[in-house]
Parts: structure tokens; sequence; C-alpha cells
């Protein structure tokens, strides 16, 4: 061993290198990354051809889905998509603005600790298991006492309208809001956590309480990786399958009603992919899929664009 | 007096950075030579030039070129990783694998370019730590984390892993400046006895480091190689105004 | 009322409106977690871990099946999206140029928000449509495109953490660069490393909607990796959403396994894991 390394010392002619080897193998795999993100729209798009002929733009305008006429139209799952999620959002963004200052501004630091990992441990909780307990707890308890008496009492309004079904709008609502809520939370309180102490001091030594302080310095210093926050939120709700088929009743319709069943774009995709009758009731799901795909990435592309301009802040490479 | 490495018109740009320019320098064979000069005046980039530490830093360049026993190290038929292995390198910070015992830590240049047979690496890793005087401090103690040790300690331990794979050439970043001064001078006693087998070159922020154990002392400034010549004499009869200034303590 | 009570009175108001807010957001989850501990004690039996599910209308069984489908979905996940994931991150954090990097990075933080049923259509249309079937293959391929984000960017950052002094001295004992990599970067990351591994299977393990048109679930074992497979999450969909008390019952008990094996995962993650994971 030691006298080959002896003569080896003296051969100083380049070998084809492990060096070059490996490198390639590491190119590989990381562009693979890339390679997965284009090949994943090329082939939502090359299945869903067939429907883009045949429906063109009436695919995202028809109310009618019906596999036995090969009769698509995708509005009732994309109305059903974009409400749930939109109230879904307007719920819990208060709730998890207010839960991440209050962990990382108001609660004694060890006990905001234990809120914060809480939080995010059930940010891990798959869901299925959401779905499981909303179909089973939550939907029979709004169907024997929220929601017949919102219909009773609120019934004037259209939007509280109707037969109290339990699995409904209003279910997968609530369900998504529960959802997005830890991961709202857990990405703001990091982006609050970016908040310069010299600049909250500064608040404070001219007087202001602590509400003010936060008004007039935390909030408006973290307003863009909030908003990146709450978007990325938005985008796990729109694309929220498991729980929401669950609770939402299932039903491709378009009603005013929170208390009446609906549909969303991914709960359709669960119930009738791996059953499509024919090539274009499958070709017609591929392509409510695209959209999703499409209306994700471009909700995600937003979120990390607003969350990387925080990171960056913080003076870490992103 | 043989030159084991020669630094033929050096230039070192990172970026839009001029940091070495033009610098051709001799260091003699089984001596010691010591590169000073204020900080900034780009005495570790020349020395992280030697063995083409720069190769892998983003935006680094170098031209100009550097003889190691007559043949051009930057050559392009030269692979880098073998001029390392005759070109060792002690770092200004102590830096022992934290994951490896003082054992494993003396051999890691076997271990980690293959495997070692288990008596070669028994006398490797006693020889070494002999050569650097470590020996009976640690000799009942080799399978124990190298983090246990001091950091006097613990940069021998660095200096015994550079010459266990039998370099020609040992490259020093100012290996004293975070020890304390009773380690800082086991380690100049050390150079001393090394010069023996080893071409040294230091680089030292510390004027007294390099006249104690320097033959050769080279002085930078602005990138600029000013002066070089005979130890004694850059200390006592410098020729140029500038090193006189900054050995005198006038500035940097 | 002057002007200072009443900042102060604002100030009170807020900070009790932010506690609240807290409550309402603990609230539901505490019950729901409370919920799926007393159900899933009061369903789980030896059965539920030996036995598969019974036919319709019979009592008992279990998810025998579930569980090694869903460890063998997991585990050939592992072998695709380990390997893409931390040698991706070796080149981001060692080899690549600075634009090229912050694409590749950029594409896997939007790749980690694709819709997880998707990643099941895209598997499908890969694997499912060519191989004539659904299979355990498919399941786990459309796992590891789940999982390949998620290691990448917790190992990129662990890789980051590595001292350069560390790579620096490998390097000038004349090891090339990449036996440096292996040897000395990554093994100083491993935990790191291993914290992210380890989130990517918490995560996968849950993962229901893109098994459903891949792995598809089967009733009963299966025997080759090119036939539909069961695991657990799908097992707990079926079960949850059919009308029989009984299968209610085993959902609980399933739930119950699966949040009590992320916990365990989630916290070897934060034993390995010195550093906090970040989510931005």
């Amino acid at each position: 061993m030691l006298q080959e390394t002896d003569t080896r010392r003296w051969q100083i002619e380049k070998k084809l290198s492990g060096d070059f080897v490996f490198k390639g193998l590491t190119v590989v795999f990381a562009f693979t990354i890339l390679a997965i993100l284009l090949l994943m729209v090329e082939e939502m798009h090359r299945e869903s051809l067939p429907a883009l002929a045949k429906f063109g733009w009436r695919f995202v305008t028809g109310r009618e889905w019906d596999a036995v006429q090969s009769s698509f139209g995708a509005l009732p799952f994309i109305w059903g998509s974009v409400i749930s999620s939109v109230l879904a959002l307007f719920l819990a963004t208060p709730l998890s603005v207010g839960t991440a200052l209050f962990i990382t501004e108001i609660a004694p630091q060890r006990f905001g600790g234990v809120v914060s990992a809480l939080v995010e441990l059930l940010a891990a909780i798959p869901s299925v298991i959401y779905g499981l307990w909303g179909v089973l707890v939550m939907a029979p308890w709004l169907q024997q006492s929220v929601e017949p008496f919102l219909s009773e009492r609120l019934g004037f309004i259209p939007v509280f309208q109707g037969t109290p079904y339990g699995v409904s709008m209003l279910a997968a609502v609530f369900i998504l809001m529960i959802m997005v809520v830890p991961i709202i939370t857990a990405i703001t309180r990091e982006v609050l956590l970016t908040v310069p102490q010299s600049q909250k001091e500064a608040a404070v030594a001219l007087g202001a309480t602590r509400w003010e302080m936060i008004r007039m310095t935390v909030l408006p210093y973290g307003r863009s990786g909030i908003l990146g926050a709450v978007i990325l939120g938005l985008g796990r709700a729109i694309g929220e399958t498991m729980a929401v088929t669950m609770v939402i009743g299932n039903t491709p319709q378009i009603s005013l009603s929170l208390l009446s069943p609906a549909y969303t774009m991914p709960s359709v995709i669960a119930n009738e992919f791996a059953e499509a009758s024919s090539k274009l009731h499958s070709s017609a799901l591929m392509e409510i899929g695209l959209i999703l795909l499409v209306v994700t990435l471009i909700i995600n592309i937003l979120a990390r664009l607003l969350l990387w301009g925080v990171s960056r802040q913080r003076g870490r490479t992103p | 007096m043989n030159h084991k490495v020669l630094l033929y018109s050096l230039n070192v740009h990172f970026g839009a950075t001029h940091a070495v320019k033009g610098v051709t320098l001799a260091f003699p064979e089984n001596s010691v030579t010591a590169i000073i000069g204020p900080s900034g005046c780009g005495k570790s980039t020349v020395l992280r030039a030697i063995n083409r530490m720069h190769d892998l830093t983003p935006g680094a360049r170098v031209s100009g070129s550097i003889a190691l026993d007559g043949t051009n190290i930057y050559a392009n038929n030269v692979d880098p990783v073998a001029i390392r292995r005759r070109i060792g390198m002690v770092f200004q910070k102590p830096n022992p694998f934290p994951a490896m015992s003082i054992y494993d830590n003396v051999i890691s240049g076997y271990k980690l370019n293959g495997r070692i047979r288990r008596d070669d690496a028994d006398e490797v890793v006693e020889s070494s730590l002999k050569r650097v005087a470590l020996w009976d401090e640690v000799k009942d103690r080799l399978r124990a984390n190298a983090m246990e040790l001091s950091g006097g300690q613990q940069q021998r331990l660095c200096i015994a892993r550079t010459i266990a794979v039998k370099p020609e050439v040992i490259l020093m970043d100012e290996p004293c400046s975070a020890l304390d001064p009773i380690a800082t001078m086991k380690i100049e006693e050390l150079i001393e006895e090394l010069k023996e087998k080893y071409t040294i070159i230091i680089v030292t922020h510390n004027m007294q480091q390099a006249a104690r154990v320097s033959d050769v002392t080279a002085f930078f400034y602005l990138g600029e190689l000013v002066e070089c010549g005979d130890t004694p004499m850059i200390f006592t009869k410098p020729e140029k105004r500038q090193t006189e200034d900054y050995i005198t303590g006038r500035f940097g | 009322m002057s002007r200072l009570t009443f900042r102060h009175a604002k100030n009170g108001c807020m900070t009790f409106l932010m506690g609240v807010f807290t409550l309402a957001v603990l609230i539901p989850l505490i019950l729901i977690f409370a919920h799926i501990v007393r159900m899933g004690i009061s369903s789980i039996s030896v059965d539920f871990f030996t036995q598969i599910p019974r036919p319709t209308g019979e009592t008992g069984g279990g998810m025998a099946n579930g569980m090694v489908g869903s460890a063998l979905l997991i585990f050939l996940a592992s072998c695709l999206g380990i390997p893409v994931g931390v040698f991706g991150a070796v080149y981001l954090a060692e080899y690549g140029g600075s634009r090229i990097s912050t694409v590749i990075r950029f594409a896997a933080d939007v790749l980690a928000g694709v819709p997880s049923i998707i990643t099941g259509m895209v598997a499908y249309a890969l694997l499912v449509v060519p191989m004539k079937g659904f299979s355990a293959l498919a399941g786990a391929f459309a796992l590891a495109l789940i999982m390949i984000p998620i290691v990448l960017r917790t190992t990129e950052e662990q890789l980051k953490l590595v001292p350069v002094t560390l790579r620096e001295a490998s390097l000038a004992l004349g090891v090339p660069l990449w036996r440096t990599t292996l040897k000395v970067t990554l093994r100083s990351a491993l935990k790191g490393v291993m914290t992210g591994v380890l989130l990517a299977i918490a995560r996968i393990a849950g993962e229901t909607a893109p098994l459903l048109f891949t792995a598809l679930g089967n009733q009963f074992w299966s025997g080759k990796l090119t036939e539909p497979i069961a695991a657990m999450p799908l097992q707990i969909f079926n079960f949850a959403i059919s009308p029989y008390e009984d299968w209610h019952r085993l959902a609980w008990a399933g739930a119950l396994v699966l949040v009590t094996v992320m916990f365990g995962l989630s916290l070897a993650a934060r034993y390995f894991g010195r550093t906090k994971q970040s989510g931005l």
C-alpha cells in the first residue's frame, strides 16, 4: 500500500476521473426534477387532447356532466373548488395570522414553542384522517345542530337555504379551514420571525402599545410573506382531495346554498377516474386535472416568489 | 539549493478583483519560506494557488505557472488531485474530521481514498504521531474522538494527517493563529524538525514567528511581491522602504 | 375616555382576540386528535394487525395486508425518491451554477405544491396504461414523485451547513472531490439528511389520492409488484365511506395506527434534526 502510494505520487497524468462520472450522476438527478415538472404538464396535456378537441371552451362553461351521454362540462367542479377554497381561506387567514402573532409576539417563549410544535404536528396528519373525522363526526353534527339552526334562523338568506344534508359545501369549507390553518400558521410564524428586533424596538421606543407595534412594524414588514403563506394555503385547499371528497356530498350542481352538496375538481377525479366509462370520459377527467395543475402551478409560483423574497431579506440563500 | 516550487508571473483573479498580481517567486527545497504582509495582501491566495485549491472556488481564475520539480501543475494534463497528494496543506483553524477518531484522522488520507491494510495503518499512525510529538499524549486513546483534543493537539493532529500521506511540500496557512502561546511554540519546534524532510511554505501575520521559523521570507503588499530574501536580511536590512515600514510596525 | 386609555383598551382587545383565535385553531385540532385516540383505542385488537379485511357483512378482520402494502410502497418509493433527492441536492449544493440551481430549486418547491392527485394521474398515464394494469410499482412511483422535492430541499439545506474547512481538509489530502462529497460532506450531513428522509416518509405514509388509480387497493394479499396492492390510507378511505359500523371501527383503528407512526417518525426526525426544518 505504502509503496504503491510512492509510485502513484508521480502519476500526474489525468485519468478519466470519478469526478466526471459522479458529477454527471448528480446532474442527471438534479435535472430529473425539472424533467418531472415538464413531463407532468406534457402528459396531462396529451391525455386531455381528445376532450380539448371535442369540447373546446364549452368544457369550462358547460354545466352538464353525464358519462352516459358523453357530455362533459366542468363548471360545477370549478365552482365547487373555487367557492370551497376561497371561503375556507377567508375563514382560515385571520385565525392563522392571529395564531402566528400570538405565538411570536404575545405568548411567553416556552408556551409559544409548545403551541407552534403542536400546530406543526397537526399539519402532518394525513388528509384521509381529517376526512374520516369529517364524515363520521363533523358532518352528522352539522346535520343535526348547525345546519337546521342556520336554515331556520337565517333561511331568508339564499346562502343558508335548503335541507340539512350534513355532507355539504359547508362541511367542505370547515374541513378545508381546519386543514389549511396549521400550514398557514406555520409559514406565517416563520415569516414573522424575520422581522428585525430593532424595528420592533423602534416602535416601542416611540411609545407604541404592543398592538400598535404589531400594526406599525410587524404586519407591514411581513406583508408579502404572509400573503405568500395564504396563497400557498390556497394552493393546498384547491388541490385537497380526500377530505373534501368524503364530506362535500359529490353532487355536480351549482347552488348558492352552503347547505347543499357540491363537487370539486379533485373529488370528481378521485371518484370517477379509476372507473372511467369511455376514452372521452377519462380524457375529460384528465382535462380537469390539467386545469387543476395549471391553476396550482400558477398559485405556487406566485406564493414561492413572495416567500423567496422574505428569505432573501433574511440574508439566507433561497 | 534546489528550487522545489517556482511561481512564474502568477495572477489570481476573483471575478473582477485582481488578488495576486504577476508574482514570480522560488521556494527552496528542505527549507521554510515565510510569506508575510498585511491582511488582504494576497498571501493566503498565493498559498492556495500552490495546491490548486482555487479550482473549486467559483469565479476564481489562475494564470501564469507554478512549477513543482520543473513540471507546471497548471498544465492541462495534470490532475489536481495528484498534485494535492504531493503538496499537503495545514489550515488556519484546526479542522480534524469530527466524525472520526484520532486514529482514523491520521489515516484519513488513505481511508477516504480507499482501503489501507491494518498493519500499514498502525505503522503510519504511530510514525506520523511521533513525528508531530503527539504520540505520547494520545497513544492510550487513539480511538477517542478527535474533537476531544485541545486546539494545539488538534492542529498537530492535522499536521500528522498531512504528513501521513507523505507529501513533498507542506503549505501552512497561519497554522498558529487560533492557538495559545505554548501550543504555538510546539508547532514552531515541529516546523523546524519537519523541514529536514519537507519543503515548507508558511503564511503568517506574525513577524516574530516568521523571523523565528523561516529561512527565507517573502513580503507581499496589495497582491504584489515586494521583496524576498534570506530571513535575517529581510528583518535587518530590507531593501525596500515598504518592507521596512511593515516590519518596524509603521503600518499593517 | 382619554386617548391613552383608548389605545390601551384597543391593545387589550386585540391581544384577547389573538388568544381567542389561537384557541379556535387548537380546539378543533385537539378534538380531532382526541377522537382518533378514543375511537382507535376502543377499536384496536390483535386481529387488526394479523387479519385481512372480511367480506361485507361479516364482523372482525384487520388491516394486515394494508400495513404490509404501505410498508412495501414506502420502501419502493424510497428506493427511487431518496437517491434522486439526495444526489440532486448534491448537485445544487456542490456543483450547480447559481442560475441553474435557482431554477431547479424553484421547480422543486413548485413540484412540492402540485396536488398529489395529479401525481397519481401522471403515474397512471406513465405506468398503468403501458403496463396494462394497476400495480404496486405505479403506486410507489407516484409516492416517489412526492418524496423527491422534500428530500432534495432538506438535504441541500443540510449540505450547506457543512463547514467549507472540512471539505478543504479532505481535498488537501489529495482526495478527489467526489469522494470528499460522499465520505466527508454527505457523511457530516447524515443526520440532517435522515431528518429530511423521515419527514418525506411521514408525508407519503398517509397519502391516499395518488394511490387511488395506481396501487388501487386490494382486499387480499398481493403476490406481485405488478398487481394492485392494499395500502392503509386507501383502506381507511374505503371503510370510512362505507355504511358499516364495523368497518368504521377498522377505519378508526387504522387512523390511530397511522397517526402514531407519523408522530413517531416526526419525533425521530426531530431527534436527528439539530436544526429546525424551514417551511419557507
